[in-house]
């Protein structure tokens, strides 16, 4: 379908599409929601849809995914969490990423969280893990959907000419454009899965055993422990091994990752 | 997180077998932590301490 086809057929099946690629963004599969509002901005600017019911239909859906994804949270813990990450394409940050951001702003992170990919879909069980209560929830996740959608909508509306200029240059080049921009997101994708196969392969290889390091400590080897738990992991287990520093990899500055680089370090986990 | 580790140039790094679980099913010593505060309550401290 080349873009001026896809703008009629927002048109036509924009209060199903928008929320239908919402749901899918929620639960972790990147479709282009944003350019999809961009167009209904546009397509309201010119009175060819009604922007009022797609912001409702994309609200209510938002809330009901986003309300099962904070009820699996809040019974199920951290293994909605774990499972979700699995499928993100930053699977080594993503928690992380959303914990700092809750840890720093509470339930208050909600409002910008649809922005950032990824995280959107974390926020919500993240929230549930945290026993945030419910009304507050509701009224943040409904204020960051508003802000979402509302911001995409409004940008389409106010720039309708440049995104009706940029569909029709785009029509020109069909679907050679698409064809592009397809190889181009696969090539990513495949190049990051493949560097971090290749480094999970090689730190398979470096693993240490329980009784290897209990034998190195024994033996007064210098070893650096490093406590990489996060804050949820270490209020389930309150326990650590002796000596070890509990670290959030990204707050490591320069300063320390100078002197531990010299330094053999062991990792752990929950 | 190793891989971000490595980012920062620390290479000699070798990860724990079966991380903290398997440490303490062998009986190996473990000291107790304070466990950091999750709650969310902007004004609490969540840096975990360790007690001796």
């Amino acid at each position: 379908m080349n873009p001026a086809d896809s703008l009629q057929f927002l048109e036509h099946y924009g209060v199903l599409i928008l929320p239908a690629l919402v749901v899918a963004e929620q639960i972790g599969v990147p479709l282009p929601a944003v350019p999809a509002l961009l167009g209904v901005g546009a397509l309201a600017a010119h009175g060819r849809i009604n922007v009022g019911l797609v912001l409702a239909a994309i609200t209510v859906v938002a809330l009901a995914v986003d309300l099962t994804w904070y009820e699996l949270g809040r019974r199920r813990g951290a293994v909605v969490l774990a499972t979700l990450c699995r499928l993100s394409l930053e699977p080594d940050s993503c928690l992380r990423r959303a914990q700092r951001v809750f840890v720093r702003h509470g339930a208050r992170g909600m409002l910008v969280a649809k922005f950032v990919p990824g995280l959107s879909t974390v926020m919500p069980p993240l929230a549930g893990v945290f026993a945030v209560g419910r009304v507050r929830f509701a009224l943040y996740d409904l204020a960051g959907v508003l802000l979402w959608a509302g911001t995409w909508l409004t940008l389409g509306y106010v720039f309708t000419d440049a995104i009706t200029l940029i569909t029709a240059r785009a029509a020109l080049l069909g679907q050679t454009l698409g064809l592009v921009a397809v190889v181009t997101l696969a090539i990513y994708i495949m190049f990051k899965y493949a560097r971090r196969r290749l480094f999970l392969r090689r730190l398979r290889i470096a693993r240490i055993s329980p009784v290897s390091l209990k034998q190195r400590l024994d033996a007064g080897d210098d070893v650096a422990i490093i406590d990489l738990r996060t804050p949820l992991d270490v209020a389930a287990t309150p326990y650590a091994i002796p000596g070890s520093r509990w670290l959030a990899v990204d707050a490591i500055d320069a300063g320390e990752a100078g002197q531990l680089r010299g330094r053999e370090l062991v990792l752990y986990c929950a | 997180m190793a891989l971000l580790l490595a980012r920062q140039g620390l290479t000699r790094v070798h990860p724990l077998e079966g991380g903290l679980a398997a440490w303490m099913e062998l009986g190996f010593p473990v000291q107790s932590v304070q466990p950091p505060v999750v709650a969310v309550d902007e004004r609490a401290d969540r840096t975990p301490s360790r007690a001796a």
